[in-house]
């Protein structure tokens, strides 16, 4: 059985030991479990900071895609536009030259008969009045001689006579 | 000239054959046709006939002097002076043609210039009025004359007839050909 005393030093003992937890309790309260709900809390921030950025990035990876499917659609629209654009300017080129070729032809031919004009002018002015005034001459000289002219003049009396 | 003084020339021109018709041979109308070429030639001819303060008898004096000139019928004297009267002298020279054309339309005969690059002697004349007798069926009043610039051959020529056979028209003919060509 227990004396008086040991009951009194358990109480003692247990009352010692209320202080010491108290004291413990009173210290960590004090210095310890702020600095551990503040490490908590800012552990908990961070995780959440985290979680925002991962939902700002999935976000953003979402737009990103939407974009890239636009610019996509944008690039391949751009690219049916440059090809019907080649498409044009070749057509148009290829007219041009077409046109250029015909305009080519078309001078060659007013050319060509500019050339022939010409020719034709220097023939009626120049050949042809010198071939005639070489005849006249050549013919002159021939019926210089009245004899000539006479005999000619007396074949068409003759040729009057037989038509008679 | 235009239609209207044609026309009244015309009527001269028949007023004075219906009077003078039987006076006329055709000796007298080669000489109006010589008077006529004249007028051709020389437009001006009768100038001084058309001014008014020249005097009657100035204006006959030079109708007789043109007369003799031309040795011209004296019936002439009378149509050239109603023509002062009637101050168209001015159509003498288209008169004078249209007494030509209805003098050979009324004789059945024809005025022909035969013009040849060297002489022609009457037998060849008369072969030729034959040869024109023949194509025209008039009787043919010869006006010869030498023509140098046919080269060699003869022409024929009449109001509406022409016919000729030259180095002239060959050499026209090559250069309308060589034009052509």
């Amino acid at each position: 059985m227990l004396s008086d005393m040991s009951y009194l030093s358990i109480f003692f003992r247990i009352f010692n030991f209320v202080i010491i937890i108290g004291v413990f309790w009173y210290l960590f309260k004090k210095y310890i479990k702020t600095g551990i709900i503040k490490q908590i809390n800012d552990r908990i921030q961070y995780l959440r900071n985290l979680n925002n950025e991962r939902a700002a990035f999935i976000e953003n990876a979402k737009q990103i895609d939407i974009e890239i499917t636009q610019q996509n659609k944008l690039t391949q629209n751009l690219l049916y536009k440059l090809d019907k654009w080649k498409s044009v300017i070749q057509t148009e080129q290829e007219n041009k030259l077409r046109k250029f070729e015909s305009i080519k032809i078309d001078i060659e031919n007013k050319q060509a008969i500019k050339n022939n004009i010409l020719s034709q002018k220097i023939v009626y002015s120049q050949v042809i009045p010198q071939i005639i005034e070489d005849n006249k001459i050549e013919i002159l000289r021939e019926f210089a001689n009245n004899e000539q002219a006479i005999k000619y003049q007396k074949e068409i009396i003759e040729f009057i006579k037989k038509s008679l | 000239m235009n239609i209207k003084d044609s026309v009244v020339a015309k009527r001269y021109a028949i007023a004075y054959l219906n009077l003078s018709l039987e006076n006329l041979n055709d000796q007298d109308l080669l000489k109006i046709r010589v008077a006529y070429d004249f007028l051709v030639d020389n437009r001006e001819a009768f100038f001084l006939l058309t001014l008014p303060n020249i005097s009657l008898s100035d204006k006959t004096y030079l109708i007789d002097i043109f007369l003799k000139k031309f040795n011209l019928s004296f019936d002439l004297k009378n149509l050239f002076l109603l023509l002062v009267e009637h101050n168209r002298i001015y159509l003498l020279k288209d008169i004078l043609k249209a007494i030509i054309d209805d003098y050979q339309a009324r004789r059945n005969i024809m005025i022909f210039d035969i013009s040849s690059s060297n002489y022609l002697d009457k037998n060849d004349i008369d072969v030729i009025s034959k040869f024109l007798y023949k194509n025209t069926k008039n009787e043919i009043l010869p006006i010869y004359k030498i023509d140098k610039t046919l080269i060699a051959g003869i022409k024929l020529q009449s109001g509406s007839f022409l016919w000729e056979y030259s180095i002239k028209k060959q050499l026209a003919g090559t250069k309308k050909l060589l034009y052509k060509l």
